[in-house]
């Protein structure tokens, strides 16, 4: 009797002692794990802030100015589209003239450029003198 | 018989199709003239392997041959920035070509001093 009182007394504490073994080897391995998540997710998020400031380098247009003016670079100039209202256009050129005027920091040949990309798209070329 | 009229289908939509992209074929090029899309495409290649010269550099940036680096740059971050709030993004790009092109014109003295 005194000895399977023993016996059973004995296996309880076996059995805690290997639990409480157990448990800080998964704590730490766990705590391992979430610190490489963490960085992954740290670098990640770099790499597309990084990524999403390429695409705002706009690339620069080669070369200067053509030799002779078509519609396509007078809309280039003024910023705005081929077909666009008169309106439109008037307010452009005005914007961009005051961003240009040669009396506050801009030049001549610039704004010459500016007021001759204005004509030829609303139509006073240098061929289109109808009346209307 | 049925398939004697399949092939006739077929031929006949076939011609139509051939037509109708010579047809577009033709109004892209009409287009391309309008628009100047192929005079601009033909003065790239041509513009290309010339770059921008050191006159009309200086036209744009408003200066004279006398003007030092410290003016030009000066003048063209005025010009720049200027453009970049309320002028457009293409007489932008002219203005930093025409900084480009006159850079090596006045860097060999420092290089050399």
């Amino acid at each position: 009797m005194l000895r399977e009182l023993e016996l059973d007394a004995g296996r309880p504490a076996a059995q805690s002692v290997e639990f409480d073994m157990a448990t800080p080897l998964v704590a730490g391995l766990s705590v391992a794990a979430a610190a490489l998540s963490g960085r992954y997710m740290i670098r990640a998020w770099q790499a597309f802030r990084t990524q999403a400031a390429m695409p705002r380098v706009r690339r620069f247009y080669p070369g200067g100015f053509q030799g002779e003016m078509n519609r396509r670079e007078a809309a280039l100039i003024l910023g705005v589209r081929e077909r666009a209202t008169v309106d439109k256009i008037k307010e452009a050129h005005r914007r961009v003239m005051v961003a240009n005027h040669p009396d506050a920091g801009g030049s001549h040949y610039v704004a010459s450029k500016i007021n001759e990309a204005k004509d030829m798209l609303m139509g006073k070329g240098k061929s289109g003198s109808s009346i209307f | 018989m049925a398939g004697r009229l399949l092939a006739n289908l077929i031929v006949m939509g076939g011609t139509v199709v051939g037509r109708a992209m010579l047809q577009a074929y033709r109004q892209a090029i009409v287009n391309a003239n309008k628009t100047g899309a192929a005079q601009e495409a033909i003065n790239g290649i041509r513009r290309a392997s010339k770059a921008m010269t050191e006159q009309e550099a200086r036209q744009i940036l408003g200066i004279s041959e006398n003007s030092t680096w410290e003016e030009i740059v000066q003048k063209y971050d005025t010009m720049f920035e200027r453009n970049n709030k309320n002028g457009s993004f293409y007489l932008q790009s002219k203005v930093h070509r025409a900084k480009e092109c006159l850079e090596p014109l006045y860097q060999k003295p420092d290089v050399l001093n």
